[in-house]
């Protein structure tokens, strides 16, 4: 099996270099989910001719943990193809010994431009390694002509959003509407579920990790949260969310199927489109509280862009950073594609905020913002989150019977274990 | 050395004996002649030999030195030789061992299902009828079907909430509510190992059709004229028959059953639960970048493979002996 895999693997390695053959030009490699590749596509060319040299978007795979697998297997082959990659909230400091330090291209004071919580997201040991290039955050989907039809108002804690999921849900099934669900979110064992479970854990009140970084996974309120969740299921949560990432879910609940959706921005626009089931009757709110003097919560995702080390032209690829991360090419993107933009100035202006789905409802806000512990677990990153998934699976799987209590306490042993001991925090 | 022997005495015999002493007789042409044979067969396996060191052997050679390493995805030049660190933190993972047990169970069970039918569908298959080529051709369509396509599709179709398996269950009364096929773990293992039969069973069914094939007319017509029963003549005389083809086929199974990696990574959730030996290694390997844990991970699992080939073939050597 080992030769077959390896083989695959320097197949792989030859046909994807392959495709991006050098012919001079600065390669991109940005995301494709919807219309995003068109989008950067376009960026691309309006900055290459504004810099005055060829550059060249080329498709990354989706999927963030496939996408991290393509990005290191160039890294590890050191290769010069690509020179800009688009990488994901989580992975400055898992990539920090490939990525090119921003500093002497970019001054302190157009960082300054930057929302504050997101340079210091890419900042690790002084170094800026991506300027950020669009915001991603948790939110609330829910049906606002079944919340109308029966009288409810949108839910403000969970313990409420699982009463009305079940009253609707029970009445809507009386009514004839015999697959109608609750609540559907992102319950993969993937990463996808340690953003999830990240938001109810803040929503109580707690995170994984505490301010300096001691592990907080099993704390009272933690354990709390995750009952709740655990005792849905198969109650008001469909058994079949175990195996939904953000696709999924959309499709539950845009085939009419669920009260409430958890997920991103980005379904907004497909959910009220012409052919859309539920067209005209979807609603956005934060994620709840966890009771009532919990938190609102919405996990912060959202893509970079970063210069690798092996780029033949590191200025020319900085360059090209600054352009797409700019002010015009932002904007563009945010009217073209509702796409939530990461510059104070674009932030506060209204004829912008109207156009993008985030702003447009939630205003720039970022109190309620959380991060995932990427900082505190640096390299041991994806480890960690995969120790969190499996566990919250896993009790998730068990439903009402599972001991959350234990699974958090054998979690939280795991994650003291994986996590680095020597770690820079801030 | 066995050939050369018998080629050696074959020339012998066909050599007019009587006319060449003896020495001359055997000695030098013996030689030249080998040589020359030898030198050819070097000659036409090279590029083969080339190939194989290439894409089997240093592949091989390369994750096992690196199994011993800490070798990291970010960093392959540093690593350093570990001892068997990593295979003690192998053997003592739990999520190791979990799939561990769920690759063998899978590979059990999925290998005797396919094998069942697999053997139903060739002898019906190896009768005339007609439409028999259509037939033969149409149940080849799940094999032909790329794995990740076909456990994408599966997945739509048994998905909980717009599947139609549930609909068509549903209106059979086989089952009451629908279920969640692939994200239940009760379930999620049933439905790999059905997917997996679904899409092999053609393959398991074409081998043993040509096994079928080659057995001998004669001992057909025998038993036709001795009135034998069916079933007597089937565990009587075509399976003994058959057992070298069932043989190859099964190891064929089993060796890709134990690698399983695409049908589980695509069909169900991905969480420890339900991983593979395979899931496991590719985690490691890239998803956590341990490349010293991934390989070692991985040549346990080429041994485990190596060992139940030898297992088989000697046991099939055994078998074939004692028919």
């Amino acid at each position: 099996m080992k030769n077959i895999f390896l083989s695959l693997v320097t197949l792989a390695l030859l046909s994807s270099t392959a495709a991006v053959a050098n012919d001079g030009s600065l390669k991109i490699m940005c995301g494709s989910v919807g219309k995003e590749f068109s989008l950067c596509m376009a960026g691309v060319k309006t900055c290459s001719q504004k810099l005055g040299f060829n550059a060249e978007a080329v498709p990354a795979v989706n999927g963030s943990n496939n996408r991290f697998s393509l990005y290191s297997q160039f890294f590890a082959g050191k290769s010069p193809d690509i020179s800009i990659f688009q990488i994901d909230v989580t992975w400055p400091a898992l990539l920090e010994s490939h990525l090119v330090d921003l500093r002497p291209y970019v001054s302190e004071a157009e960082t300054k431009e930057f929302i504050p919580l997101l340079i210091n997201n890419n900042t690790i040991n002084e170094k800026v390694l991506a300027l950020p290039w669009f915001i991603d955050v948790g939110i609330l989907y829910y049906r606002k002509d079944l919340l109308e039809k029966y009288n409810k108002p949108v839910p403000q804690t969970w313990e409420e959003l699982f009463d009305t999921a079940a009253y609707i849900q029970k009445a809507e099934r009386a009514a004839g509407n015999k697959n109608m669900w609750g609540y559907v979110f992102q319950g993969k064992a993937y990463e996808g579920l340690t953003v999830n479970a990240m938001e109810w854990l803040k929503s109580f009140g707690t995170n994984f990790y505490d301010a300096d970084g001691n592990v907080t996974v099993n704390s009272l309120k933690a354990k709390e949260a995750l009952k709740l969740f655990t005792s849905n299921i198969g109650k008001t949560i469909p058994i079949g969310v175990l195996n939904y990432a953000e696709e999924d879910s959309r499709g539950t609940f845009q085939s009419g199927n669920a009260v409430f959706m958890r997920n991103w921005p980005y379904s907004y626009n497909l959910a009220q489109a012409k052919n859309s089931q539920i067209k005209g009757k979807v609603g956005l709110s934060p994620l709840p509280k966890g009771g009532k003097t919990g938190n609102y919560a919405g996990a912060l995702g959202g893509w970079q862009l970063a210069v690798s080390k092996y780029a033949p032209d590191k200025k020319k690829a900085a360059a090209m950073v600054k352009c797409l991360t700019g002010y015009t090419e932002q904007k563009r993107r945010a009217i073209e594609g509702g796409y939530t933009p990461t510059r104070n100035a674009l932030h506060a202006d209204k004829s912008i905020a109207r156009k993008t789905t985030y702003l447009k409802y939630f205003g720039s806000n970022t109190d309620h913002f959380v991060q995932r512990p990427s900082r505190v677990t640096g390299r041991k990153y994806n480890q960690i989150s995969a120790a969190i998934w499996n566990a919250f699976h896993k009790a998730l799987s068990q439903g009402s019977k599972a001991n959350t209590s234990n699974a958090l306490d054998t979690l939280a042993k795991k994650m003291k274990n994986l996590t680095p001991k020597k770690q820079v925090r801030k | 050395m066995t050939m050369h022997t018998t080629v050696s005495s074959n020339f012998e015999e066909d050599l007019p004996s009587k006319s060449i002493p003896k020495v001359r007789r055997t000695c030098p042409p013996k030689t030249n002649f080998l040589a020359q044979k030898s030198y050819h067969a070097w000659l036409f396996l090279a590029p083969v030999i080339l190939v194989l060191l290439c894409v089997a052997a240093w592949p091989l050679f390369r994750t096992i030195s690196l199994s011993f390493t800490d070798a990291d995805l970010n960093d392959l030049a540093s690593a350093g030789l570990i001892g068997f660190e990593n295979y003690a933190f192998i053997l003592s993972d739990s999520e190791w061992q979990q799939s561990l047990r769920n690759t063998i169970l899978f590979a059990l069970i999925s290998v005797s299902l396919e094998t069942i039918f697999g053997l139903c569908v060739a002898l019906l298959l190896n009768k005339e009828f007609r439409g028999r080529f259509i037939v033969r051709t149409a149940v080849l369509v799940p094999w032909a079907i790329p794995t990740v396509v076909s456990a994408k599709m599966w997945g739509w179709m048994l998905h909980d909430i717009y599947g139609v398996m549930n609909v068509i269950f549903l209106n059979l009364h086989i089952i009451s509510t629908p279920l969640a096929w692939t994200a239940d773990s009760s379930l999620a293992f049933f439905s790999v190992v059905m997917v997996d039969v679904w899409k092999t069973t053609p393959f398991m069914a074409l081998l043993l059709l040509a096994g079928l094939q080659m057995l001998p007319k004669e001992c057909y017509e025998a038993s036709k004229v001795d009135g034998i029963h069916p079933l007597k003549l089937f565990t009587k005389v075509t399976l003994p028959l058959l057992m070298p083809a069932l043989i190859v086929a099964v190891i064929f199974r089993t060796l890709d059953a134990l690698r399983i990696f695409d049908l589980i990574y695509v069909l169900t959730s991905g969480s420890a639960e339900t991983m593979s030996m395979s899931v496991y290694a590719r985690q490691q390997l890239f998803d956590f970048q341990n490349v010293g844990v991934g390989s070692a991970a991985s040549t346990i699992l080429f041994i485990i493979i190596a060992f139940i080939s030898i297992i088989y073939l000697y046991a099939g050597k055994k078998i074939q002996q004692d028919a």
